[in-house]
């Protein structure tokens, strides 16, 4: 687990997007998004008009502390809740004129989620639940790509046990399968290391991170760990339902200092902060720098 | 302890109200079904009460009269308030228009007595005077007589002096009346001269309504004063012992002393005439028992006993109605129970979590359990108050219903409240409310105080399901079911008949009864103890089975539906047990209304006949063929056929004659060719064996004869003598075998014919009495034509054919097809309320699978807005939940059916059939209403989609987003 399985691993026979043709549109941007909770005195801003772009074939990791509004705007970036104002493009798709139905469907289709408390149904085996987005669509399961996502997170031997048999970071990589299962275009986690002991969360990250360099996903994650931020290529801060900067090739130290400056509202070296969002096509070679902290980390 | 109870409460309204509308219906059930079976008693009672009017305690003459003497000992009995006599007997009445023989009744004087009378009164007023009448609206039309106008009562007197000859006779089998057919005369007719008959003048001072009361047989009916009643009566009572009054009352109608019981009454009333030296019989006797002695004994009878009576013989000697509306009694608890413990199980558990929270705080376990029972107690009488109130109302729809579908029937006003009909559900209601809470209270005390800081919405009652409620299960279903068996066998008489008790067969078959009934309730209670093995199962197979076609949405709910094992056991349960009573009521409704029919065919062989009485030992004559060919053409007939008719004697063997050769006995018999016989039976296979040389009997008359099926016998024709003493005031009739006539040796074939008449062919009756007149006219109503009418029509061609022709014999119309009409439809009406009744259990076995659903959908808030964020649809969230409804409710109503089937088989088999091996072969007929049966199963799966709907809303409004909030 010290290290990561670096390009010449297990050969993929990749995603069919065209992440790797280096297109310059983002994978999803936010435009003046607001998200006001409540009315009046009592209203609650969670969101304060962010500009964020999310570039395709990126590892994005959303940060900040309780209340800064990161939840929120994951959520919105799903279309899982409706914005106040701005706009929320998934590619070209304005998520802020689609109907509830649409909206599902694009989920559906287009979006993968990994959450926090994993979110597998109970009732379904661990293939089932690999598959159920595809089936709640009617469409036929990808034999190739299954077995594929199957053997990188090795989960064949446990295709055909219950959640409740499986331990948690067994859970947290059948709901990533889960989440790659339609090929979506982006890849939402939220938390997802919360539930797990650091050594199965150093391995979820790893495989989020190999579904970026490998396969070709964009990810969005939101976490309050620093050590899992520095998984991301890119780490956005928030504060307050505002952008508050961003750090790029984050390793843990960058990132709990830009915190910390948050926390002291400091400008930190090396950190852009309250500035236009910078976005950045992470093409840049795979391994990162940062895999030395992630070592770090699983230990 | 108590605020805070209330407080829970208050905050759990809703949960609350659902559960309280369960309990409501259950008690509302309990109170509607002890209601209206008092309904349906007083109903039937009442009809058949009605014509007692006060008298609490009826003496009944089988043979001779009472006479005044007779009345006047009893009138001094103590204990007793007043007794009159009643005549029970026919007249003659000729009008400008016609003539009709109508039944004669006497009016009551006694105050007590006269309500009945007074009852009846259409128009004007009743006879006070001699030389007055009150007629039926009816026969007053058909006669052209007005009220007020005039009519003529004709009599015939009695030949004088009477010579012994072979009797050709009438046969008229009178369902209604309780004399024999008067029968004598002299066939020669030429040594004999019959006086003319005498005409008396009398005024109608009133009119009645026509007797359309179900359990009252009677056609219409003239009403005299009890002198005119008397003297017109003379000689009506058939055959009498020497020195017996030529006239005098069938029946003496007596209301009990005050402070007496009709009990004690009936008593002091039977020991009076018994120590005036008469036979006196005070249970149910049997006419197919025979007597001993001269005659017949008198039956000193409650009212009580006299309706069970009426009742029994008019469904064949079964009690299936009170056996039916105790069952339903029974069954009313048994859900009722059922269903609030269910509910009211699903109600704690969803608070389980709230009640460890309590106990977090400091609550004792004490406390907690309190507070449950406390709660439990409050809404059980709460809820129950208010299904009593619904009760009632439901009751007096039942009665409404009733009157609209059987206007017939003398449905009581309204419903009256007894104080049993409303403490016993209010009871029931409350008590099985704390019963129920019982076991979830215990639960909730149980659960560890942790479990409300558990993360997990709400902790799982799940237990694990033991062996030894499998093992119990196993042997209720067992040996329940071999009991049910065992007892229908007994029941339908499988074991009486091999084993020849015939003697003991009705007992056997009562024991039967009960073994069937406590073997079935027995089975069912292991159905329901062994459900949570049995549903999830079931649930589970049809599961996989249907949800390949329903897509991922019906996979998963399939797979949601056996979650909790439990849970939906007991939702699909409550809906088992009223699919199971209403298919078992469906099922046994249409059994029980072909064995019904099967009996009425028994009973009312043809649907109207036309008979020629003979009052008086008048000269014997057959129906004019003005009358035959009158009543043949009235409109609405298909089919009629004259039969002859005679009285033969019938002796067991081939003797050949002799002095030494038994008599035999004396039957009524008929004669017709067998195609005439076929054409206007209901039956037509009955007589299939009809053959020269051949008597076709029925298995009543059989088994009194104590013939069997293929038993060779002589037949003899018969004479009748009668004499007159010198002063005209006593009269003797007798009828006996002719032993010196040869005997004609035929066969027995028993048959399921009905009516109390054999069947021989025209030939063989002839060649022993070959002076046998047409005395019937028998005749079937043309399909789809109305009973009541065509029998209007029949006695008006028959009134306006015999005219005032003296020389007429009167005619007899009894329309057969009309009783038998109105008994199908009080069947047919009782058993559609029973079923609607039935129908309330399972719309609150519907409130469980909605209150299951709403329970699933709280608990897996979290797992439903997962399934939203990865891409389901509202749409599929309300399908997955609509099809868990579905699916549920479906197994629920398809074990329910066929567990409702087979005890509604079984139920019908054991009650009918224990009726039908009393009365002969087993004729109770399977039927299983396909049609019915699936849309009671449509029904079950449509509720349950529509259970569906209001937690689907619920569901689909929670915004995924609860999903990654909830963290």
């Amino acid at each position: 687990m010290t290290s990561t399985a670096p390009a010449g691993g297990t050969p993929f026979p990749g995603p069919s997007t065209g992440s790797s043709s280096g297109l310059p549109t983002a994978a999803a941007t936010a435009v003046g998004l607001a998200k006001t909770y409540g009315r009046g005195p009592a209203a609650v801003h969670a969101l304060r008009g962010v500009d964020v772009s999310f570039s395709r074939g990126a590892f994005t990791a959303i940060m900040g502390p309780s209340g800064s509004g990161k939840s929120t705007l994951l959520h919105l970036l799903a279309g899982l809740d409706t914005a106040t104002a701005g706009r929320v493009l998934l590619g070209d798709t304005d998520l802020t004129s689609l109907s509830d139905t649409q909206l599902t469907l694009l989920r559906r289709q287009r979006l993968g989620f990994v959450f926090q408390q994993f979110n597998l149904l109970p009732v379904l085996t661990a293939e089932q639940n690999i598959t159920l987005p595809l089936e709640l669509g009617g469409t036929t399961v990808d034999r190739e790509w299954m077995g594929d996502l199957v053997d990188v997170l090795g989960l064949r031997e446990r295709l055909t046990h219950r959640p409740a048999e499986l331990s948690g970071g067994q859970q947290q990589r059948v709901a990533i399968a889960r989440a790659l299962i339609t090929k979506p275009e982006l890849v939402l986690a939220d938390e997802p290391t919360g539930n797990l002991d650091s050594r199965s969360g150093a391995e979820v990250l790893e495989f989020l991170r190999r579904s970026v360099r490998e396969l070709g996903r964009t990810v969005v994650m939101v976490t309050h760990d620093a050590v899992a931020a520095s998984y991301a290529d890119r780490v956005v801060l928030l504060a307050d339902g505002a952008l508050a900067g961003e750090v790029t090739d984050p390793t843990p130290e960058a990132v709990t200092s830009a915190l910390d400056a948050l926390r002291t509202s400091l400008p930190v070296a090396g950190v852009t902060t309250g500035s236009i969002p910078v976005v950045r096509a992470s093409s840049g070679p795979l391994g990162g720098p940062n895999s030395g902290s992630a070592g770090g980390n699983g230990r | 302890m108590f605020l805070l109870t209330l407080r829970q409460a208050r905050s759990t309204a809703g949960r609350l109200l659902l559960a309280g509308v369960a309990v409501a219906l259950g008690t509302g059930f309990v109170a509607a079904v002890l209601l209206t079976s008092a309904l349906f008693t007083r109903t039937i009672s009442d009809s058949v009460a009605a014509q007692y009017a006060g008298a609490n305690v009826i003496v009944h003459a089988n043979g001779a009269p009472l006479s005044d003497a007779d009345v006047e000992l009893l009138t001094g009995t103590p204990g007793i308030a007043v007794a009159e006599g009643r005549v029970d007997a026919g007249v003659q009445l000729v009008g400008a228009d016609g003539t009709e023989y109508t039944t004669l009744r006497n009016t009551a004087t006694a105050p007590a007595l006269a309500a009945a009378d007074q009852g009846q009164l259409a128009e004007g007023v009743l006879p006070t005077a001699t030389g007055q009448v009150a007629l039926s609206a009816s026969t007053a039309k058909r006669l052209g007589v007005e009220l007020g106008g005039t009519v003529a009562v004709r009599i015939y007197p009695p030949a004088v002096p009477s010579s012994a000859s072979s009797s050709g006779s009438s046969s008229a089998e009178q369902s209604s009346g309780d004399q024999a057919p008067v029968d004598t005369g002299d066939a020669d007719g030429s040594t004999t001269q019959d006086p003319a008959p005498i005409d008396t003048t009398v005024t109608v001072v009133g009119l009645l309504h026509d007797p359309t009361g179900v359990f009252l047989a009677d056609g219409p009916v003239t009403l005299a004063t009890t002198p005119d009643a008397l003297r017109w009566s003379s000689d009506q009572y058939g055959d009498l012992p020497p020195g017996s009054p030529r006239s005098g009352f069938g029946t003496v109608l007596v209301a009990e002393a005050p402070g007496a019981s009709p009990e004690q009454a009936r008593d002091a009333a039977a020991r009076r005439l018994s120590a005036a030296g008469m036979s006196v019989q005070t249970g149910g006797w049997d006419p197919s028992q025979g007597w001993t002695g001269d005659a017949p004994p008198v039956d000193v009878l409650t009212k009580e006993q006299m309706v069970d009576r009426s009742v029994d013989s008019a469904l064949d000697g079964t009690h299936i109605l009170t056996s039916v509306v105790l069952a339903f009694a029974a069954v009313a608890l048994f859900v009722a129970t059922t269903v609030i413990t269910n509910t009211f199980s699903v109600l704690v558990a969803q608070r389980t979590r709230q009640l460890a929270l309590l106990r977090c705080v400091g609550a004792t376990k004490g406390q907690v359990r309190r507070s449950v029972l406390l709660e439990a107690a409050a809404l059980g009488l709460v809820a129950s108050a208010a299904g009593v109130v619904a009760g009632t109302c439901l009751a007096a729809i039942a009665a409404l219903v009733l009157k609209h579908f059987a206007p017939d029937v003398p449905v009581p006003r309204g419903v009256v409240l007894t104080p049993v009909a409303v403490l016993a559900p209010l009871a029931v209601g409350t008590g099985a409310t704390v019963l129920a809470a019982l076991a979830p209270a215990r639960a909730a005390t149980r659960v560890s105080p942790l479990a409300a800081l558990r993360p997990e919405a709400a902790p799982d009652l799940r237990t694990r399901t033991s062996r030894w409620r499998l093992a119990l299960s196993l042997v209720l279903l067992v040996g329940g079911g071999a009991l049910l068996v065992l007892g229908t066998l007994f029941a339908a008489g499988a074991f009486s008949e091999s084993a020849g008790l015939q003697g003991t067969g009705q007992e056997l078959s009562v024991y039967g009864v009960a073994a069937a009934v406590l073997g079935g309730m027995a089975s069912f209670t292991g159905v329901l103890v062994g459900q949570v093995f049995l549903v999830p199962r079931t649930v589970a197979l049809v599961g996989r089975l249907v949800s390949r076609a329903g897509g991922a949405p019906a996979r998963l709910a399939a797979l949601n539906a056996v979650r909790n094992p439990r849970r939906t056991a007991s939702t699909a349960g409550a809906l088992l047990i009223g699919t199971t009573l209403v298919s078992l009521m469906v099922v046994g409704a249409a059994t029980t209304s072909r064995t019904l029919n099967a009996a009425l065919d028994r009973q009312y062989p043809v649907d109207v006949e036309v008979s020629s009485v003979m009052p008086g030992f008048g000269e014997s004559r057959g129906m004019s063929t003005a009358v035959l060919q009158g009543a043949s053409a009235a409109p609405g007939l298909g089919a009629s056929a004259p039969v002859l008719t005679a009285q033969l004697a019938i002796a067991p063997g081939t003797d050949g004659g002799g002095a030494d050769a038994p008599s035999g006995s004396i039957v009524d018999s008929v004669a017709a060719t067998r195609e005439q016989f076929q054409s206007v039976l209901s039956d037509p296979s009955t007589v299939a064996p009809l053959q020269r040389g051949t008597v076709v009997v029925p298995f009543d008359i059989a088994r009194q004869l104590g013939l069997g099926d293929g038993a060779p016998v002589t037949v003899r024709p018969t004479i009748s003598e009668s004499t007159t003493s010198a002063d005209g005031t006593m009269v003797s009739g007798f009828t006996s075998p002719d032993t010196k006539a040869p005997g004609l040796p035929m066969r027995i074939a028993v048959s399921q014919v009905g009516g109390r008449a054999v069947l021989v062919v025209p030939d063989d009756l002839r060649s022993l009495d070959p002076a046998a007149p047409t005395g019937a006219l028998w005749m079937r109503l043309a399909p789809g034509a109305d009973p009541v009418e065509v029998s209007d029509e029949v006695q008006t061609a028959v009134t306006k054919a015999t005219g005032d022709d003296s020389q007429n014999a009167p005619v007899y119309v009894s329309g057969l097809a009309a009783q038998r009409a109105s008994y199908e439809r009080v069947i047919d009406t009782m058993l559609l309320v029973v079923v609607g009744l039935l129908a309330v259990a399972v719309i609150i076995a519907l409130i469980g699978v909605a209150n299951t659903l709403s329970l699933s959908v709280i608990e897996r808030t979290r797992e439903n807005a997962v399934l939203r964020a990865l891409g389901l649809t509202r749409g599929q969230l309300r399908r997955m939940l609509a099809f868990e409804g579905a699916l549920v409710a479906g197994v629920g109503g398809l074990l329910g059916v066929v567990l409702g089937s087979v005890y509604g088989w079984a139920g019908a088999a054991s009650l009918l059939g224990g009726a039908a091996s009393a009365g002969g072969s087993a004729i109770w007929t399977p039927s299983l209403p396909w049609d019915q049966l699936g849309l009671l199963l449509a029904v079950a799966v449509v509720a349950g989609l529509l259970a569906s709907v209001l937690p689907a809303r619920r569901a689909v409004r929670t915004p995924p987003v609860a999903a990654l909030a909830d963290q």
